[in-house]
């Protein structure tokens, strides 16, 4: 059994893409359409065999509620490891992206916390 | 009073005696604020999660400081033949006790991170092509047998069918 996929559900499907390619530098991986909606994931560039990210749609109303408290809270959905957090969230910054947290020292990690614009919180990290 | 303009001075900035004569002949009233307070009220619930975390998990700043210290210079030096001494060394503090630390901060010992530092490596080399005993010296092993064994241990596949693995 192995770990290939993880997932992270978006506001918007296209836009999420968008964001998270020519923000992110994410690769597209896989689009299937899927009625209203589409199967949609993308890979680091770095690792692009390596476990896909679903960009999942916002269709269930509970998940709603629990995304919408996620971010309220400023707790990221999920994290992205870095080389250099402060490098990354210079040249993030430069791009217009919004951060809740800049990099801040937690015991061995250095992380960051920015707005993905599709609901969610994300983290950086450099161990 | 109430239409005096009040300024608010960061506590670690400013003080009275830093206040121009102009500003003291205007009559302006000062209030010395603790910036540290305001700023805790705009943090998420998140920010001070983090806050509370590395406070009371990581309270000697320096101890941790050194041993992010001798993580990167297993990163840099990984190639090399280094010992365990030369790792607790970048750190200042005896070896078992830096072992111990080393384990509580990053989960596992600074031996079991120089491993897999060095099989990372060599997955990169190998996916250009690159002999597999080259590649086995270039990344600070000297034996071919535990290189493979290795690798295989920490991949789940030898060296060899990573190399010819289709990507």
């Amino acid at each position: 059994m192995k770990v290939k996929l993880s997932s992270i559900t978006v506001t918007d499907q296209d836009k999420a893409l968008k964001f998270y390619t020519e923000i992110l530098g994410f690769i597209k991986k896989t689009e299937i359409p899927m009625g209203e909606h589409k199967w949609l994931t993308v890979v680091s560039k770095e690792e692009q065999d390596g476990c896909e990210l679903v960009l999942e749609p916002l269709g269930f109303e509970p998940a709603k509620v629990y995304q919408k408290e996620l971010f309220a809270a400023g707790i990221p959905a999920t994290a992205f490891q870095v080389d250099d957090t402060q490098n990354e969230y210079e040249k993030l910054l430069g791009l217009g992206v919004k951060f809740s947290m800049p990099p801040t020292q937690m015991g061995p990690v250095t992380l960051a916390v920015f707005d993905d614009t599709c609901g969610n919180n994300l983290q950086i990290y450099q161990l | 009073m109430g239409t005096q303009p009040v300024v608010l001075l960061a506590y670690c900035r400013l003080t009275p005696r830093a206040m121009s004569p102009q500003s003291v002949a205007l009559g302006v009233e000062y209030k010395i604020v603790n910036c540290t307070a305001i700023l805790n009220r705009f943090m998420t619930y998140y920010q001070h999660q983090v806050q509370f975390l590395h406070k009371n998990l990581y309270p000697r700043d320096y101890l941790l400081t050194q041993v992010i210290r001798s993580k990167k210079f297993i990163d840099k030096n990984y190639s090399n033949n280094i010992s365990l001494d030369d790792i607790a060394g970048e750190a200042f503090i005896s070896k078992f006790h830096f072992i111990r630390l080393y384990k509580t901060y990053y989960g596992i010992t600074p031996h079991q991170h120089l491993k897999r530092v060095r099989i990372a490596a060599a997955k990169k080399l190998l996916s250009t092509g690159i002999p597999i005993a080259t590649t086995c010296y270039e990344v600070g092993f000297e034996s071919i047998p535990s290189f493979a064994r290795l690798f295989k241990t920490i991949t789940g596949t030898t060296p060899l069918a990573w190399q010819i693995k289709p990507r």
